[in-house]
């Protein structure tokens, strides 16, 4: 039975309405993107002006420069302080997850489902209940930065990068995610692995993670736009411009160049195409990415 | 003899068991002392700071007191004039809930129409409306937020030339501490809610600007969910319904709705928690509309969030780190108690299906 023309006709014109408001919805999502790139070049007349323009009259790439020196460090160290936060720590945080979700996956060893399931317990717990107890964990730590045995007399580990760094390393459900991925590789592989003299971590690192790769390629890549995009826990934990990442930079900026938008957009977009192109180089491995850390989870 | 080689089978096991153990427990070391230090630790440690306090004064030990103020002051207070008036933590109660309610329906809501638009009307060019879409999602953060400050500028905003281009009155939206259905009734001159104190009445205008933001910023993260859900369900299903004669709207209701039901109940459980934790967006877009002083939460308290609240008191004006901890608490408790309700509730209707 085929459809009927009305029902054709009636479902291309669904489709066509289907489009229209795809493409519009998807433009409104755009604009603020649009917005901030055309905006970037407007002088600071031109950006206070109303009704505003929406094509730039006169084009000030200038903006981009001044954006870059603005004090109080320039925005090059800012970026060059996120890229380290970032990739130290991610880099960190997948090595110590791969391990731990590796361990909970294939390894056999007393108390291992309790600890798996403190581990899942932790995604319960909000940030607000350990922000404050993690600052004074982080300015009383013992026997570092001045610190005596009892966490007095310094600062601890207040204001440092391993400051910003250290307490998001673990991440419950990055573990929670490899160790599901790990528990798909087949047992033979193991057991062919064991004959040719290959211990447990030999089969991790040249058996495992090669076949896990876009799990792993996920973590990270979550990892490094969250920490990217971190604002709160660097906002606390530190106090110099030379280590504190963009942004909290940019809460300066929003002080420092209150109405001068198009220096405000200019370091808008400076800060956040890193992450858009990060994004578009590898899009669909990280869409899939969510969807599998979605709907395990 | 056999005892022997029994014996000894009991021990070579016992020797494995303990030798893997070891192994296995040297892998999750780094991990476990990390969640151990930074994730169990301070649930402890932050009952015990909220048992302090701790201000500008001395460091003094005070048991509740964080505790009686939090349910005592913090709900119910007498203003300047003696009136009893909702107190500072009840109203940042009432503030969050008006956020999450205000942004997490709409968000589940628009993302399964626009997620089932995608998978059902289009062919060509989803992957680029997919990108568009999600683009947001990973881009959100005070860099991005600074732009919505501009577009909802009272005075040179996009927003308000537009409205004034449609013949409707201008906004302060981010600057505005009045309800919005207070300003939407004023536009149609019809009354209602004037009488009303504006906590009662709703979010406030620079709220509703804060749930606008955090539901283009949480949009696509939905969407993409849905989509894979929707890409999940068997082909023959939709068949076999449309052989019975079922249209578009049964089909959507019988077949799509049903199936996607335990995706719902993940998303909404997510979307909830996000939004009861939210602090960057409110602190991007509300920081510079305050009086001066340059404080999250204005104008006049009305995007005070329970986390933005701990905020101020730990850290802006680090005046009762104690009491802030005690108010971390009760936001903890509250989250613990949403997610158990969510799951029984949506857990048995999908059980049911």
């Amino acid at each position: 039975m085929s459809p009927s023309l009305a029902q054709y006709n009636r479902r291309q014109f669904g489709s066509a309405l289907s489009y229209a408001l795809l493409i519009a919805g998807a433009l409104l999502v755009i604009f603020p993107f649009i917005w901030m790139l055309l905006g970037s070049f407007k002088n600071i007349e031109e950006s206070n002006r109303f009704p505003p323009t929406i094509w730039p009259e006169s084009w000030h790439p200038e903006n981009y420069a001044q954006a870059w020196n603005a004090p109080p460090s320039t925005l090059g160290r800012y970026l060059l302080n996120s890229t380290v936060i970032a990739v130290t720590g991610t880099t960190l945080q997948v090595l110590i997850c791969t391990l731990a979700g590796y361990a909970f996956a294939m390894l056999r060893f007393r108390g291992r489902e309790v600890l798996f399931l403190l581990v899942l317990a932790t995604t319960m717990i909000p940030n607000e209940v350990t922000l404050i107890p993690n600052f004074v964990t982080i300015r009383r730590f013992p026997l570092l930065g001045g610190n005596d045995l009892f966490g007095a007399g310094g600062s601890g580990l207040y204001d440092t990068y391993i400051a910003i760094v250290l307490p998001g390393l673990a991440g419950a459900f990055n573990v929670f995610l490899l160790r599901q991925a790990f528990m798909t590789v087949p047992h033979e592989y193991w057991e062919a692995a064991q004959i040719d003299g290959c211990g447990s971590f030999g089969y991790l690192w040249r058996v495992m993670t090669p076949l896990t790769l876009p799990t792993l390629l996920t973590v990270a890549v979550f990892g490094f736009i969250g920490r990217w995009n971190g604002l709160l826990w660097p906002l606390i934990v530190t106090r110099s411009e030379s280590l504190r990442p963009v942004q909290v930079a940019m809460t300066y900026y929003q002080t420092e160049f209150l109405t001068d938008y198009g220096t405000l957009m200019a370091a808008s977009i400076l800060v956040t195409l890193p992450i858009i192109v990060l994004f578009l180089l590898i899009q669909r491995q990280f869409i899939s990415g969510v969807v599998s850390a979605g709907l395990k989870g | 003899m056999e005892t022997t080689i029994r014996a000894a089978i009991a021990r070579s096991r016992r020797e494995a068991r303990r030798t893997s153990g070891w192994g296995g427990v040297i892998y999750i070391l780094p991990a476990l002392i990390i969640l151990i230090l930074f994730e169990f630790w301070p649930i402890f440690f932050n009952l015990w700071i909220s048992l302090w306090r701790w201000d500008v004064g001395p460091v003094a030990f005070i048991g509740f007191g964080n505790y009686q103020r939090l349910f005592g002051e913090g709900f119910v207070t007498r203003d300047y004039a003696d009136r009893i008036v909702v107190g500072e933590v009840l109203e940042s109660l009432i503030v969050t809930v008006y956020y999450v309610l205000g942004r997490v329906p709409p968000t589940i809501a628009l993302s399964f129409v626009l997620a089932y638009m995608l998978f059902q009307g289009v062919r060509r060019g989803r992957a680029a409306l997919r990108l568009a879409y999600f683009l947001p999602y990973i881009t959100s953060s005070i860099a991005v937020a600074m732009v919505f400050t501009w577009i909802f500028n009272p005075r040179i905003g996009v927003v308000n030339a537009v409205l004034e281009g449609l013949g409707l009155p201008p906004q302060k939206w981010l600057q505005d501490p009045i309800p919005a259905a207070k300003r939407v009734l004023q536009w149609f001159q019809v009354g209602g809610l004037e009488s009303w104190p504006d906590i009662a009445a709703g979010p406030s205008m620079a709220l509703v600007v804060v749930i606008v933001y955090s539901i283009w910023a949480s949009l696509g993260y939905s969407i993409v969910i849905y989509l894979a859900g929707l890409t999940n369900i068997p082909s023959d299903l939709y068949e076999a319904a449309r052989m019975d004669g079922a249209d578009g709207w049964a089909l959507l209701r019988l077949i799509v709705w049903p199936l996607l039901k335990p995706i719902t109940l993940f998303l909404v459980i997510v979307n909830t928690i996000n939004a009861f934790q939210a602090f960057d967006p409110i602190f991007a877009l509300t920081r510079n509309s305050g009086m001066g002083r340059g404080e999250a939460g204005g104008p006049l308290d009305t995007t005070l969030t329970m986390p933005v609240f701990i905020f101020r008191n730990f850290y802006e004006r680090s005046n009762s780190v104690g009491y802030a901890a005690a108010v971390a608490f009760l936001l903890f408790f509250i989250l613990l108690g949403l997610t158990i309700v969510q799951f029984r509730i949506f857990g048995r209707t999908s059980y049911d299906q």
